[in-house]
């Protein structure tokens, strides 16, 4: 049955005769493993296209999209696996091709009439480089994107026709939707038809003018021996070669997968750097600047390829031996110069610790985008929000911005934000019971981090009333007033509202509330509940909560707070209400720095990141 | 087994080897999609005011929830639409004593999933896809004077439905348990 239906089909279309040139293919000088690269490189443009066309039934190409479906691959393991086999099949595929095209240079194997053999081949070369290129910022990731930024102005940076160029690939001036979607276009259209018109150019050349003459072609010096059939000889050791090759992919794909940085955002710009086949050109830019880059960008690339491309001509006026050390030599050449080059560009940010740090940076909040993403599925505005929106990301940089000229947000391991010229406390743990004790301890509230910052805060009449409160009790009283400062601390973190307090807390907080209303005189400045009037100092009540913290920053100078000459330089940073636009901090950022001074952030379940210790109520989301 | 034989399954097993570690992932990323299962909702929700509903005229209301489409979730977004019909042998008087007989249809035509519509004369409902022509108590209607068949498997889907009287208001309401079913079958699956 089934061999009529073939035999319906063979005296129709006549396919037979094409399997059996395949078949019968010979090889003269016996398999080699030297002759793998051909068919791995085969199989692994198949295998390329294939986890290409799979992936495209998933992602799309849109500023808001792209991050958010790519990440939606990775959350299923068959997904991430297939986007890792993409990934680093491509960078097999560019190695193999230079390997490839090595060896037809070695063994001279462009020779007439292989010159197009030569020709299609090394042009596959630079055409999988774009290939690629035109892939990585497909996920709308924070390094895809500044790479595609800087290849723009690469192109742009062209005389003549490379403004325009540029334009029509970004798709307008800046990156964006359009950009992704002219990708896209070149990245599963355009350069796959000019890929597999050039490879098949390629195989047709070298079935033609094949090294593995089929048996049915008259041959001329047909040898004495007869030659060993390609198959199964060869393949096995094509299959073996491809085997270890896959292995060696789906191994890098399973264990580190693809990279998916975080969602493009230009708040959170990192130092990108090229892929790693362009590290050469990044470093022959070095010695090309101004007007003169494009030399090293453009005429320095394009000159190799020409003279790589006229080989053949060069090589076929050279007598036998002078070709083999010209071949010899532009390999050794070649190869050296690209290592070199690539070696000191990556020496050069080995050694550069501020690279080392914005690398770190990048590669954190790549891993809190994911944790994000996971956690809660990305709003209709895009995956761009998930940072923007996370007090744990977006805090320290309103802080640094806003509030480190005077301020530091220093760890006890010194670790954090410290203050350009420290003016005011360490704002590390504010409001949490820890933070309130250093400034009720007449040793500790003089300390650098605290009120002995200043001489305004030392010789302030906080300063004075708690080493007055020490002076009267006296030794023995000492230990005494210590305990009950500890349960006034208890009682004013518990003002924070920072999610329940301890059981065993309780009593302390009650007695701590007790306490400063009377004997220790808090609200003889202060004003608590229904004690004690404002004007001379902070309220105490709701001391720390999130209502409090958006009123002192709002307007420190307000009745609550400092009014008056109280307040020290402040500026008010949410003067107007009424005019978000005229404030300095907008309400969205004014709410993320002040989640992020509490310590609370979404932290995914069992995770050892820096969960903030004063916080239980971690869980908050905006 | 000469050497000969022994390559030729080598090459053939080596083959089957790659094609099987990318293939398999291959056709678990394809399944994935298709055990990407709409969560059923579980709870009742307020669709309309007792008051609201005339009596015997079919009132179209929409359901509001939680909107996820692969990767993004969008709240407070209309899910879907049902029909409410209250049932006009209620007490004509409008007494309040009587028990209010609500029927809740969703608004997806069981034949190819288009929005119900209702007729002009509000006596029966009629898909605008195929003329399939639905009773207001969701029973298919064979002839509703078109003059076409209907096409749909089976009458309109009804929905569970509730009248709750809120404690604090006072005011009646009704609920609805919000579901989608399979079209093109005669029987009543849920999706």
């Amino acid at each position: 049955m089934m061999q009529r239906i073939a035999d319906w089909f063979e005296s129709r279309i006549g396919y037979r005769k094409h399997f059996d040139v395949l078949r019968s293919r010979v090889l003269p000088a016996g398999p080699s493993w030297g002759l793998t690269s051909a068919a791995c490189l085969f199989w692994l443009f198949v295998i390329e296209g294939l986890t290409g066309l799979l992936l495209m039934a998933t992602y799309s190409p849109s500023m808001t999209n792209a991050w958010a479906s790519v990440h939606f691959i990775d959350q299923s393991d068959a997904g991430r696996f297939l986007r890792g086999v993409h990934h680093y099949t491509a960078q097999a595929l560019i190695i193999l091709l230079v390997l490839h095209v090595a060896r037809v240079l070695v063994t001279a194997a462009y020779r007439a009439p292989r010159e197009l053999v030569w020709a299609t081949g090394l042009l596959l070369i630079p055409l999988m480089v774009i290939w690629t290129v035109t892939g990585n910022p497909l996920a709308g990731g924070q390094r895809g994107i500044a790479q595609i930024e800087v290849e723009g102005n690469i192109i742009g940076s062209l005389p003549v026709i490379g403004p325009v160029l540029q334009r029509l690939l970004i798709g307008g001036a800046d990156v964006g939707n359009l950009t992704l979607t002219h990708l896209y276009f070149l990245h599963v259209g355009l350069l796959p038809l000019l890929v597999g018109l050039l490879l098949g150019v390629h195989l047709h050349q070298v079935h033609r003018h094949s090294v593995y003459r089929s048996r049915s072609l008259p041959t001329p010096n047909e040898p004495e021996v007869p030659p060993t059939p390609y198959w199964p000889y060869q393949t096995v050791r094509n299959q073996l070669a491809l085997a270890i090759l896959v292995g060696v992919i789906a191994w890098l794909a399973w264990s580190p997968g693809a990279p998916l940085d975080a969602p493009a955002d230009p708040d959170l710009a990192g130092s990108p750097r090229p892929e790693w086949y362009f590290r050469w050109l990044l470093e022959l830019r070095q010695h090309f600047t101004g007007e003169r880059e494009f030399i090293a960008t453009m005429v320095v690339p394009a000159a190799i390829l020409a003279f790589f491309l006229l080989v053949p001509l060069l090589d076929r006026r050279l007598p036998r031996r002078a070709g083999t050390v010209f071949r010899t030599g532009v390999l050794v050449l070649s190869m050296a110069g690209w290592g070199w080059l690539t070696w000191q560009s990556f020496q050069r940010d080995w050694a550069d610790p501020e690279y080392a740090a914005s690398l770190a940076r990048s590669r954190e909040i790549a891993v809190r985008a994911r944790q994000l993403a996971d956690a809660h599925p990305v709003g209709v505005r895009g995956a761009g929000l998930l940072l923007k929106q996370d007090p744990k990301t977006r805090g320290p940089l309103l802080f640094a911005r806003h509030c480190a000229a005077c301020h530091s947000h220093l760890d006890p391991q010194g670790q954090g934000i410290a203050a350009k010229e420290a003016s005011a406390p360490n704002l590390y743990g504010f409001g949490a019971a820890v933070w309130i004790e250093q400034l009720l301890d007449p040793d500790r509230i003089v300390d650098p981090q605290v009120f002995g910052v200043s001489d305004r805060l030392r010789n302030g009449d906080m300063t004075g009333a708690i080493q007055k409160l020490f002076e009267d009790a006296g030794e023995e009283g000492a230990a005494a007033l210590r305990d009950d400062l500890r349960r006034v601390a208890l009682a004013l973190a518990a003002e924070a509202q920072r999610g329940e307090p301890d059981a065993q807390a309780v009593g302390d907080i009650a007695r701590g509330r007790e306490l400063l209303t009377s004997t220790l005189g808090c609200t003889d400045c202060h004003h608590f509940g229904d004690a004690g009037d404002l004007g001379s100092a902070p309220d105490l009540t709701g001391y720390g909560s999130r209502d409090w913290l958006i009123g002192i920053i709002g307007n420190p100078a307000g009745g609550r707070f400092y009014p008056g000459d109280l307040n020290d330089r402040m500026p008010a940073f949410a003067a107007d209400p009424a005019h978000p636009a005229l404030n300095l901090l907008t309400p969205a950022d004014l709410n993320l720095l002040v989640s992020w001074l509490r310590g609370e952030w979404y932290e995914p379940p069992n995770s050892t990141g820096a969960a903030p210790s004063q916080s239980s109520s971690s869980l908050v989301r905006h | 087994m000469n050497r000969r034989t022994l390559l030729e399954w080598a090459s053939r097993g080596l083959g089957a080897l790659v094609a099987a570690v990318i293939g398999l992932p291959g056709v678990q990323y394809v399944r994935g999609t298709l055990q990407q299962a709409q969560e059923p909702s579980a709870t009742f929700r307020r669709v309309a005011r007792l008051r609201d509903l005339p009596l015997g005229r079919p009132l179209q209301v929409p359901i509001l929830g939680e909107l996820r489409d692969a990767w993004t979730v969008e709240l407070n977004q209309v899910v879907g639409r049902v029909w409410l019909v209250r049932n006009a042998a209620e007490s004509a008087a409008g007494s309040d004593a009587a028990p209010a007989i609500v029927s809740a249809f969703t608004t997806v035509c069981p034949h190819m999933g288009c929005q119900v519509q209702l007729q002009g004369d509000a006596a029966s409902f009629i898909c605008p896809c195929h003329r399939a022509a639905f009773g207001l108590d969701g029973a298919r209607v064979e002839d509703a004077g078109s003059g076409e068949r209907n096409h749909a498997p089976r009458g309109l889907d009804s929905l569970e439905c509730r009248v709750v009287q809120d404690a604090g208001s006072g005011e009646s309401w009704v609920e609805v348990l919000y579901q989608r079913f399979e079209a093109g079958l005669a029987q009543k699956v849920p999706t």
